[in-house]
C-alpha cells in the first residue's frame, strides 16, 4: 500500500517540469483568519529566496503599520502602485503591467481575494495573479479560508457576516504549493488583545462576532481540512503522473441541476465541495424549458453558470420541456453517480399544477443513481421585480385572452342551447380549451379547462344556475370532460414548447452543418473568414470581428469584419489579452468588462489561431446559453484556419526542399563545370613553364589560346550564377528603356564573333521593327546564352541565323541553327534548370537557357524551342508590348534638331 | 617613362598588372587602399591611375571625387559586370574610361594609351582617320571611303564629340549635355535616333557597326581602327 503512494522521483520531476513549462509557480500562504501571520511568513520566505539570489519584488503589500512586517519589507524592491480614480476618490491598486514589464523572478502579492477598483483590467486580484503566472512569473500570495467560494456560505452562517470578497476554489488548483499558517485560536485571540491584529477601519463590530473562540475553531477546522484535502489531491496527481494509479478519480461523477434562481449558487458550491472531496468530476446542468426569462433572470443564470465554470464544473445546457426526464436521461447517458437537487429550487419550473414536483420525479426515476437533496440557503429572491413584472405582463395578457375566449364560448353556448342540448355544448368548450392550448401555458390551460367545466355545470347542466349535478351520468360527463380537455390540451402545449425548442435546435444544427460544410470546401483564409463571419453574425444578429495571429506571440493589428468596424487601442488591447491568455474576456465576462466586444480565443489543441469578437446590438443582452455554441463555432473555425496555416507552412517546406534539391544539383554540376576550365588553365600554364614548350612557338600560342577560352568559359559561368541568384532571390530589377533592336543584336553578334569564329552568323531584321522597350543588358545576356548554347551543341561550321520580326505590338527574335537538334522529348525540358541534353557532347551547367527564360518572363514575354523542318533547333523569344511607337516622331526629332542647331 | 598607379585591394591582380605593364615599358606603383592610392598620387605623380571599384576603405565614386578635387590625372575604372550604373556615375564625375574584369591585357594597354593621349595638348589639327572614315574638324568635312557625306547639324555635333574622344567611352548623359545643353532633360531615345542615323551614313553595314560601338548600359565609343 505504502509503495503505491511513493511516487517515482523521475515521474515527480517530470510532473513538476511539465507544470513549469513557461508558467510561473504560485505559492499560497493560507490561514483561518486575519492575524495568523501569513504576510509575515511570506516575507520571511521571500527573504530566504532573495538571499539565494532570486530576483524578488513586492507587487502589493499591506503592512497595516505593523513594525516587524514593514521592516521585513524594506529589503525588497517595491513596484509603485497604480492610482485609480473612482467616484472622486483616488484608490491604489497593484500596477499589473508595471510588474509584468519589470519581469521579476518572484513577485509578492498580498490579499489574493481583493476586489479591484472598477477601471483596472481585471475585476479581481486573483485574475491579476493568474495572469502573472501565465507570464512565467512566480507569485507568493496570501488568503484566508473565508474567502474561498465554497466556504463563504458556511462562514457567513457561522460568523453572521457577509463575505463579499470571494475567490473560486479553482484558483487553488493553479497553486503549486499551499502553506497553511496555523496558530491556535487562543494564541490569535491573545494577539488580538495585544493589538497585533489589524481588523480594518469599519468592520470592528462585525469582527467581534468573527473573533470568537467558537468561530475561530470552526474556521481552523475548515482550513485544516481543506489543506489536508489539497495535499491528498496533490499526492493523487503525482501518483497519476507516475502511472501507478490510472485515473486517480474515484469514478464518481456528480451532476447538479441549476436554475436562474440565486439559490442555485449555493447548490453549485455544495456540489463543488463534495466533488472535490470525492475527487470526482462534476457537471452543472441547466434545462431550458422554453419559458421566457427576464433580463435579470438571464443575468442570474449567467452568473450561476460562470460560478460553476470557475469552480471547475462542465456546464451543459439542454433544451427540453421535461426537466425531470431530461436530468435523468443525461445522468444515465453520462454515468453520473450522484444527482444534486435543491429542495425547492427545481419545482419553480414545474409549475404548481404538476402532478409531482420535479425533485419527486427524479427521486422516483433515479434507480441506481444517488440523489442528494440539499437545503437551499440565503434569501430566496426567486424573482426579481423586473422579471415578475415582465413575465406577469405577458402572462396576464395571454390569460385575459383565454378567459375572454371561454366567456365568448359560454355566450355562444347559451344562444345555441335551445337547439343542441346541454351535452353538445361541452364539445364547443372542448374546442375552446384546445384552441387556448395553442398559445397558453399548461397551467393556464388547466385553469381554463376547470373554469369551463364549472361554467358548463353552472349554466347548462341541470339543475341549471347551480353547481349541483342532478344525475350521476352528468357527474361522470363533467369528470370525463375535464380529463379529455386536459388530455387533449397537455400534449398540445407540450408540442408547442417542443416545437419552439426544436426550431432553436434546428437553427443551430443547420448553422453548424452549413458552417462546417463551407469551411471544409473553402481553401483560402480570407474566404473562410468571410464565410464564417457572415454566418455567425447572421445567426446571432450581431457584429462579429476576427483577429488572426501574425506570429506565435501576437495578433494582427488589422481587423477582419463584414462591416467597417473601428477598433481603438483599448479594444485591441483587450483582444490581445484574450489571445495571450487563451481565455474569453471583454463584455459579458469579469475580465476587461469595459470592452464593447465579447472576445473568445480561437483555440486548437496546440496553439491559438486568433481572437473572435462579438457585439450585440444596443440594448440586447447576450443569451445565456450561447457561450458554448459560440465556442463550438470558434473551435470549428480555428481548426479550419489552422488547416490553412498548416497548408501554407507545408507549401513553404516544399519550396524549401525544392530549393535545397536545386542547391545540391547546382553544387554537383558547378564543381564539374568549374573544374574543366580550371584543369585546362592549370595544364596549359604548367606546360608553358616547361622550357621545352617555351621554345616551340606554335605549341605556345595553342596553349595560350586554350587558356583564354577556358577563362572566358569560367567568366560566363560566374555571370550566369550571379544572374540566377538574382532571379531566384527576386532581386532582378528590369531597367527598361527603348532600344534599337539592331543595336542589341549587333552587340551580341560582335561578342560572339570575338569568342568563336567557327559558327557563321547571319542576321535578318525586318525593316519595320522600330524601337523596342527592354532591359538592354539583360536581353544581351539572353541572346548570348542562346548563342553560346547553339555554338556548344552544334558541330563547327553550322550556320546560325538571328531573325527579328514584328508581331503586333510585340517583337519576335529567333535564333535558328542547322545543327542536329535535340530529341523531341527533350524539347519541353530545355529551359529547366540543370537540364542537359543527352546528345550534348560536353557539359555546360544547364543554367544558360533557364536564366534566359527567367529574364524573358520578367519582361512579360515567352521563350519557346522547336525543331526546324530541315533539322536543327530554333529558340524563339516573344516580347509583347515592347514596340515603342510614336514617341520619337519625325516631328519631334526635327524640333530637337533645330534646338541643337541654334 | 610613363608611370601607372594601380589601386586595387587584390594583390594578385596588382602583381598581374605589374608584370604585364612593366613588360610594355610602363613604371608601375601599387596601392591596396584608396587612402594609400591618394597619397601615392601626390608622392609618385603617376601619368595614369587604374582604380578598382571594390576598395575596402572607400567607395569608388567617393575616392574619385576626392582625387578630382586637386588632380586631373587620367583615371581608368576597373569594375565587374552589372555595375553599369556605378560606372556611368564615375565617368560623369571625371573618370576617363572603364574596363570590365576580367579583361584582355592588350585592351587595357590600348585604353591606357588613349587616355594618356587625350590629356596631351591638342595642337594636331590633322583629320581624324579610322578605317574608311575621315573627319576634318577644321573644315567640318566628313568622308567615308573618299566620298563626302552630308550630316545634319546634330549628327555632326555628335560625331565631333565622339572624334574628340576617339577610342574612349562617352556616356549618354555626356552626349546629351554636350549637344542640348545642361538644362535640357531629354530621353536617351533621342540619342538612339541620331546614333542610328549616323551609323547609316558612316558604317559599311549599319547592322554590324564596327566604328560606332554601343557600350551596353553606359554609352558609345568611336573605335580607332
Amino acid at each position: 500500500m505504502s509503495d503505491d503512494f511513493r511516487p517515482d522521483p523521475d515521474a515527480l520531476l517530470r510532473a513538476i517540469e511539465r507544470e513549469r513549462e513557461g508558467k510561473g509557480k504560485l505559492k499560497v500562504f493560507f490561514g483561518m483568519a486575519a492575524g495568523v501571520g501569513k504576510t509575515y511568513t511570506m516575507l520571511k520566505e521571500a527573504r530566504q529566496k532573495q538571499t539565494e539570489g532570486v530576483d524578488v519584488v513586492i507587487g502589493y503589500l499591506e503592512s497595516h503599520q505593523r513594525k516587524d512586517t514593514e521592516e521585513l519589507a524594506t529589503v525588497f524592491e517595491t513596484i509603485p502602485r497604480r492610482a485609480v480614480e473612482y467616484r472622486g476618490r483616488t484608490l491604489e491598486e497593484m500596477d499589473l503591467d508595471a510588474v509584468i514589464a519589470r519581469r521579476p523572478a518572484l513577485v509578492l502579492v498580498d490579499e489574493l481575494a481583493h476586489t479591484n477598483v472598477p477601471g483596472v483590467r481585471n475585476e479581481k486580484r486573483y485574475q491579476d495573479v493568474l495572469e502573472l503566472i501565465a507570464m512565467g512569473i512566480d507569485v507568493f500570495t496570501t488568503v484566508n479560508v473565508q474567502h474561498l467560494e465554497s466556504f463563504a456560505d458556511t462562514v457567513e452562517e457561522i460568523a453572521g457576516i457577509a463575505i463579499h470578497e470571494r475567490i473560486p476554489d479553482s484558483v487553488f488548483d493553479a497553486a503549486d504549493q499551499v502553506v497553511l499558517i496555523d496558530i491556535s485560536p487562543e494564541e490569535l485571540l491573545k494577539r488580538l488583545a495585544e493589538g497585533k491584529v489589524y481588523l480594518g477601519d469599519s468592520a470592528l463590530s462585525a469582527m467581534e462576532n468573527f473573533f470568537k473562540k467558537s468561530t475561530l475553531t470552526a474556521l481552523r477546522e475548515m482550513s485544516l481540512r481543506y489543506t489536508a484535502l489539497l495535499v491528498d489531491h496533490q499526492l493523487a496527481s503525482f501518483a497519476k503522473e507516475s502511472g501507478r494509479e490510472s485515473p486517480a478519480k474515484s469514478g464518481d461523477r456528480l451532476l447538479v441541476a441549476i436554475s436562474p434562481s440565486p439559490n442555485s449558487a449555493h447548490l453549485i458550491r455544495w456540489t463543488r465541495q463534495r466533488a472535490f472531496s470525492l475527487k470526482a468530476e462534476w457537471t452543472a446542468l441547466f434545462i431550458e424549458t422554453g419559458q421566457p426569462l427576464s433580463e435579470a433572470a438571464q443575468e442570474s443564470l449567467r452568473k450561476n453558470m460562470n460560478l460553476a465554470r470557475q469552480l471547475g464544473a462542465a456546464v451543459v445546457s439542454i433544451p427540453s420541456e421535461d426537466v425531470a426526464e431530461t436530468v435523468l436521461r443525461y445522468a444515465r447517458s453520462n454515468n453520473v453517480s450522484q444527482i444534486v437537487l435543491g429542495k425547492s429550487g427545481l419545482s419553480t419550473h414545474a409549475g404548481p399544477f404538476a402532478r409531482r414536483s420535479v425533485t419527486d420525479r427524479i427521486l422516483a426515476g433515479s434507480r441506481d443513481i444517488d440523489v442528494a437533496v440539499v437545503q437551499e440557503k440565503g434569501t430566496t429572491v426567486l424573482h426579481s421585480p423586473t422579471r415578475l413584472a415582465t413575465a406577469a405582463k405577458s402572462q396576464a395578457g395571454r390569460f385575459a385572452v383565454s378567459l375572454a375566449l371561454v366567456a365568448a364560448i359560454t355566450g355562444i353556448n347559451l344562444l345555441a342551447l335551445p337547439e343542441v342540448g346541454y351535452h353538445t355544448v361541452s364539445i364547443l368548450y372542448l374546442l375552446c380549451v384546445i384552441a387556448i392550448a395553442f398559445f397558453a401555458t399548461r397551467t393556464e390551460v388547466l385553469v381554463c379547462a376547470a373554469l369551463s367545466a364549472l361554467l358548463w355545470d353552472y349554466f347548462f347542466i341541470p339543475p341549471r344556475f347551480t353547481l349541483a349535478i342532478g344525475k350521476l351520468e352528468d357527474a361522470l360527463m363533467i369528470i370525463l370532460y375535464f380529463v379529455t380537455a386536459a388530455a387533449l390540451a397537455f400534449p398540445m402545449s407540450r408540442l408547442r414548447v417542443n416545437q419552439k425548442m426544436l426550431a432553436v435546435r434546428e437553427r443551430r444544427v443547420t448553422l453548424l452543418y452549413s458552417f462546417s460544410q463551407s469551411l471544409s470546401i473553402l481553401h483560402s483564409i480570407p474566404e473562410i473568414v468571410q464565410a464564417s463571419l457572415d454566418r455567425i453574425s447572421k445567426y446571432f444578429d450581431a457584429e462579429c470581428i476576427l483577429f488572426l495571429r501574425d506570429s506565435e506571440t501576437t495578433i494582427e493589428r488589422s481587423v477582419r469584419s463584414l462591416a467597417a468596424v473601428q477598433i481603438d487601442e483599448k479594444e485591441f488591447g483587450v483582444a490581445q489579452w484574450c489571445f495571450a491568455n487563451r481565455t474569453p474576456c471583454g463584455k459579458y465576462t469579469d475580465t476587461l468588462a469595459f470592452a464593447s466586444f465579447h472576445y473568445i480565443p480561437l483555440l486548437t489543441p496546440d496553439s491559438t489561431i486568433g481572437v473572435m469578437g462579438i457585439r450585440m446590438p444596443e440594448g440586447r443582452a447576450w443569451p445565456h446559453d450561447q457561450d458554448q455554441f459560440l465556442q463550438t463555432l470558434g473551435r470549428n473555425l480555428s481548426l479550419s484556419i489552422e488547416r490553412e496555416f498548416l497548408a501554407e507552412e507545408n507549401r513553404k517546406n516544399l519550396m524549401a526542399r525544392e530549393s535545397e534539391r536545386l542547391g545540391r544539383a547546382l553544387l554537383n554540376s558547378i564543381s564539374h563545370e568549374l573544374r574543366t576550365p580550371l584543369t585546362t588553365i592549370k595544364g596549359c600554364v604548367s606546360a608553358l613553364m616547361d622550357p621545352a614548350t617555351v621554345e616551340d612557338r606554335d605549341a605556345r600560342s595553342a596553349l595560350l589560346a586554350e587558356t583564354l577560352t577556358a577563362t572566358d568559359r569560367l567568366n560566363s559561368i560566374v555571370e550566369n550564377l550571379l544572374s540566377m541568384s538574382r532571379l531566384e532571390s527576386g532581386m532582378l530589377r528590369l531597367k527598361k528603356s527603348s532600344n534599337d533592336i539592331f543595336d542589341l543584336v549587333s552587340v551580341v553578334a560582335d561578342a560572339m564573333r570575338r569568342q568563336s569564329h567557327d559558327h557563321p552568323l547571319s542576321i535578318r531584321i525586318d525593316e519595320d521593327v522600330p524601337q523596342v522597350s527592354l532591359d538592354f543588358i539583360l536581353m544581351t545576356q539572353v541572346l548570348t546564352n542562346i548563342l553560346v548554347n547553339t555554338a556548344r551543341h552544334t558541330p563547327p561550321g553550322t550556320p546560325v541565323e538571328i531573325s527579328v520580326e514584328r508581331k503586333g505590338r510585340g517583337v519576335r527574335i529567333t535564333v535558328a541553327d542547322a545543327g542536329p537538334g535535340v530529341l523531341p522529348e527533350e524539347l519541353p525540358h530545355l529551359f529547366d534548370r540543370f537540364f542537359r541534353g543527352r546528345k550534348a557532347a560536353s557539359g555546360g551547367v544547364g543554367l544558360g537557357l533557364s536564366i534566359s527564360k527567367g529574364i524573358v518572363e520578367a519582361h512579360g514575354g515567352k521563350i519557346t524551342a522547336y525543331l526546324n523542318r530541315k533539322g536543327g533547333l530554333s529558340v524563339s523569344i516573344f516580347l509583347p508590348d515592347s514596340i515603342v511607337e510614336g514617341e520619337i516622331s519625325e516631328e519631334s526629332a526635327r524640333q530637337a534638331e533645330e534646338q541643337a542647331a541654334t | 617613362m610613363t608611370s601607372v598607379l594601380v589601386i586595387d585591394d587584390e594583390a594578385q591582380i596588382r602583381r598581374l598588372l605589374r608584370v604585364s605593364l612593366e613588360k610594355q615599358g610602363y613604371a608601375v606603383h601599387e596601392a591596396g587602399t584608396a587612402a594609400d592610392g591618394l597619397q601615392m598620387v601626390v608622392g609618385k605623380k603617376p601619368d595614369i591611375v587604374l582604380l578598382d571599384l571594390g576598395l575596402p576603405d572607400k567607395d569608388g565614386a567617393e575616392a574619385l571625387s576626392d582625387l578630382r578635387a586637386w588632380s586631373s590625372v587620367p583615371v581608368i575604372v576597373l569594375s565587374v559586370r552589372n555595375a553599369e550604373e556605378e560606372i556611368v556615375r564615375l565617368l560623369d564625375v571625371g573618370a576617363d574610361d572603364y574596363l570590365i574584369k576580367p579583361f584582355h591585357t592588350g585592351e587595357l594597354v590600348a585604353r591606357i594609351k588613349v587616355a594618356i593621349r587625350h590629356r596631351a595638348p591638342k595642337e594636331n589639327q590633322e583629320p581624324f582617320v579610322s578605317g574608311r572614315l575621315t573627319v576634318d574638324l577644321v573644315s567640318r568635312e566628313v568622308r567615308v571611303g573618299g566620298e563626302v557625306v552630308k550630316l545634319t547639324p546634330t549628327e555632326y555635333g555628335l560625331l565631333r564629340m565622339l572624334v574628340q574622344n576617339a577610342g574612349r567611352v562617352v556616356t549618354h548623359g555626356q552626349i546629351l549635355r554636350e549637344l542640348w545643353g545642361p538644362n535640357v532633360d531629354l530621353d536617351t531615345n533621342y540619342l538612339r535616333v541620331y546614333i542610328t542615323g549616323l551609323r547609316k551614313k558612316i558604317e559599311e553595314n549599319p547592322h554590324m557597326p564596327r566604328l560606332l560601338i554601343t557600350e551596353p548600359g553606359v554609352g558609345y565609343r568611336l573605335m580607332v581602327l
